[in-house]
């Protein structure tokens, strides 16, 4: 996928008609990138784009400055004093108070932004901040907004300044303290202090975190370079997350000796699961988060209400998403097509000319091999696309969901106490079949909810290496009841011991759960479900099958595969199943979700999920999970 | 003798339905109120031994009700469960009841499950309480 994506980007220059400035016959053009704190990990994709000469081959001569104590990076990008800067969402509120920031690129696809609270005991909660004295600083909007959200007004914790210095919460001069998730925990963990860590996104408040932007006036006068520091810079980020160890080095040398290099070490992991680069491109910002984030602030009286976000994010390439994809599949197809007729002429050519034939060989190795290259990054470009439309479904859904959570249960509760007590009053068996039909509407309406719900909460995994026979084993505890009601027996086939697997195992345990309740619906009454789990090299014909492009052949996987001996599912469904809302259930046996809900877990975790009939009849699901090695853990 | 249960919601037909079908048991007294910021001012009224409190209410949140009841020192005592419309399936697999140590139901409940889960709150307060003697 990474290289697909710098494929894109090639791509995007040779299509958008942008012409590269030519750098090596100009001076190059003199920029200053400001940071949002001192040197670290955090800007490694900068040091990288910088040291490996992407901004040279942009045209750009650029200089990174770190930001001094007190110093506002969008103060000094608005005077001029630098062109870019590293910011957080808090643009949101600079753009509002009528400075013309832009955004560009989002980098850290999650806020790093948490609360970290001395550990008192095991159970304890956000809410158990109350009372403590927590250093916060004045901008820490994010935090406050989860406060909010969680209940817990401002003036029920004892607010001290912030002194940056976690020793202060080891030695106790404070309770808490606001951290990014990313740098400070580092210290904690090497003084073996017992701390609990409350990000935001546990109540629904999920940020941007750093981002890159700059001013109305540069992309006006400058839209090119503008483009082009960018691009070369989300390059950068690209390398620098695939080589952490190599940009550690480099920080090393030329930039800061502030902290060790197992501290940056631990920096580099950390942001891996706010960045996500396995799963968005890095870069990428949705206007519907910026939304949520606009709201939030709403909710806190930081923003008016309907903030407009005209003019404040940039389009790189406008209409990207689908008409620009469908561009280039369509370019990829006709260069196919020329590629292929140049091919023709040539070996035509070849013969009338009589051509050495080694030479006629080798010219058709090449073109054969550009012909190769083509199909496969049209595969891969319809995956792409395919991936991109499902994570805005699953987008829209989830905000949909919890808006409508509280107002749509409210109603259902009173349906469903309302009902009860009648039933009580009015115990004739004609009405009983009435109240039994209200109240088995109301438990699928409360089922729809609480799958959109799951949708929408997007919480962090909290993975560590499993067995996933002993996830399986469990959800099959958790539902036994469901199956043995339609006298269904479960028979496991397993490879003991099983290699691990790196994963959340209450996450994964939804996930069979929905498998094995879809399998037992689909036999109805008396049948088995086989569950097959393995270890695998994985073999081409696999990799087909898992039909998804996350491993490569001769990884080593674990394998699960559900089958049940039901009717199986007519073929044109196949590309619907894990669609949200699509249901070949009777009315009311299901929401629709249950496999769209799987599937984003599945995807979360860097597996692969798909569906199949079986040629012996009944459906078969097959899961693959990486292997758990020490070095994986940062995928 | 009764059980004293207050019921706080500010939707007054949640708290009208909370009421009948708590009543209609005959072993509990059941007050309603539908204002959250008034409901500490009830409480320190009618003294009930468990508040029915709803998480999401404009105004007040029931976590900060919550949260000045036991700030109060004539009232920290008071036992509450929290009624709540954001459960997923996954948290009511995984928690079993219990978010942050409180007990909580899921909107929407059937009459059953509410009885029992109070039913349920007042045998193990019982427990936990030194006998008779």
């Amino acid at each position: 996928m990474k290289q697909f994506f710098q494929w894109l980007t090639t791509f995007a220059c040779l299509l958008g008609g942008l012409s590269l400035p030519v750098s090596s016959a100009y001076a190059l053009d003199a920029v200053t990138l400001q940071l949002k704190w001192t040197h670290a990990f955090q800007f490694a994709g900068y040091y990288a784009a910088k040291e490996l000469g992407y901004y040279r081959e942009a045209g750009l001569d650029v200089r990174i400055d770190e930001a001094l104590p007190g110093g506002d990076p969008v103060k000094i990008v608005l005077e001029g004093k630098a062109e870019f800067g590293v910011g957080t969402s808090a643009l949101l509120l600079e753009r509002n108070a009528g400075k013309p920031v832009v955004a560009l690129a989002v980098i850290f696809q999650h806020s790093p932004y948490v609360l970290i609270a001395r550990q008192q005991n095991a159970a304890q909660t956000i809410h158990d901040i109350i009372g403590m004295r927590v250093m916060l600083e004045p901008q820490a909007d994010e935090l406050q907004a989860y406060l909010k959200q969680e209940g817990i007004s401002l003036n029920r914790i004892t607010r001290l300044e912030h002194s940056y210095d976690p020793q202060d919460l080891i030695d106790g001069k404070t309770d808490a303290i606001a951290a990014y998730v990313t740098n400070q925990p580092y210290y904690l963990n090497r003084a073996n202090f017992a701390y609990q860590v409350y990000t935001p996104r546990s109540s629904g408040i999920d940020f941007y975190g750093d981002n890159l932007f700059t001013t109305e006036q540069e992309l006006r006068v400058h839209p090119e370079r503008v483009k082009a520091f960018r691009a070369a810079s989300l390059r950068g980020w690209q390398y620098a997350m695939e080589h952490p160890e190599e940009i550690i080095d480099l920080i090393l040398a030329k930039y800061s000796q502030r902290h060790t290099r197992d501290y940056y070490l631990f920096e580099a992991k950390q942001m891996i699961p706010l960045l996500h680069p396995e799963l968005v491109e890095i870069g990428y910002m949705h206007p519907g988060r910026w939304l949520h984030m606009a709201e939030t602030y709403a909710d806190i009286g930081m923003l008016p209400r309907n903030f407009s976000l005209k003019g404040f994010l940039y389009d790189p390439n406008p209409k990207l998403d689908l008409t620009w994809l469908y561009r280039s599949l369509a370019a990829a197809l006709l260069l196919i097509g020329v590629i292929g007729a140049v091919a023709l002429y040539i070996a035509r050519n070849n013969r009338r000319l009589a051509h050495s034939l080694a030479e006629r060989k080798r010219a058709g190795e090449v073109l054969q091999q550009k012909h190769e290259k083509l199909l496969e990054t049209e595969r891969e470009l319809l995956k792409a696309y395919e991936l991109l439309a499902e994570v805005d479904r699953l987008e829209s859904a989830g905000r949909l969901a919890a808006g409508v959570a509280h107002e749509v249960k409210n109603p259902l509760t009173i349906i469903r106490l309302g009902v009860d007590y009648l039933s009580e009053q009015f115990s004739q068996e004609s009405n009983k079949e009435v109240l039994d039909d209200v109240r088995g509407a109301i438990d699928r309406a409360d089922n729809v909810i609480k799958d959109l719900l799951d949708i929408s909460r997007q919480q962090p995994l909290v993975r560590r290496p499993i067995n996933i026979n002993q996830v399986i084993d469990n959800a099959i505890r958790l539902i036994k009841h469901k199956i043995e009601r339609r006298n269904i027996a479960i028979v496991r086939s397993r490879n003991d011991p099983m290699p691990l697997i790196y994963a959340d195992p209450d996450r994964l345990v939804q996930v069979f759960i929905n498998l094995l309740s879809n399998a037992a619906q689909a036999i109805g009454q008396d049948g088995n479900i086989e569950i097959v789990t393995r270890s695998i090299c994985l073999s081409e014909r696999d990799l087909e099958l898992s039909g998804m492009s996350m491993f490569r052949v001769g990884e080593q996987v674990v394998a699960v595969e559900i089958r049940d001996n039901g009717p199986g599912f007519p073929t044109e469904y196949e590309k619907k199943l894990f669609e949200p809302f699509f249901t070949t259930k009777p009315m009311g046996e299901g929401s629709g979700l249950g496999l769209a809900v799987s599937r984003g877990i599945v995807i979360m975790h860097g597996g692969s999920i798909s569906i199949s009939n079986r040629p012996e009849g009944g459906a078969s699901a097959l899961l693959m999970f990486r292997v758990y090695r020490e070095h994986l853990k940062n995928e | 003798m009764n059980k004293r249960i207050l019921v706080v919601d500010d939707d007054p037909a949640i708290t009208r339905m909370v009421k009948l079908n708590l009543e209609q048991t005959g072993r509990y007294d059941v007050r309603t109120e539908n204002m959250g910021r008034r409901a500490i001012e009830a409480t320190r009224e009618f003294r009930p031994d468990l508040i029915l409190l709803d998480v999401m209410m404009p105004g007040m949140l029931g976590s900060e009700i919550a949260a000045q009841l036991q700030a109060d020192p004539e009232l920290r005592t008071t036992k509450f469960i929290f009624l709540t419309a954001f459960v997923t399936k996954g948290e009511e697999l995984r928690s079993g009841g219990q978010i942050g140590g409180h007990t909580f139901v899921a909107k929407p409940i059937s009459a059953d499950n509410l009885c029992r889960v109070v039913e349920d709150h007042f045998r193990q307060q019982q427990s936990k309480e030194p006998g008779p003697n």
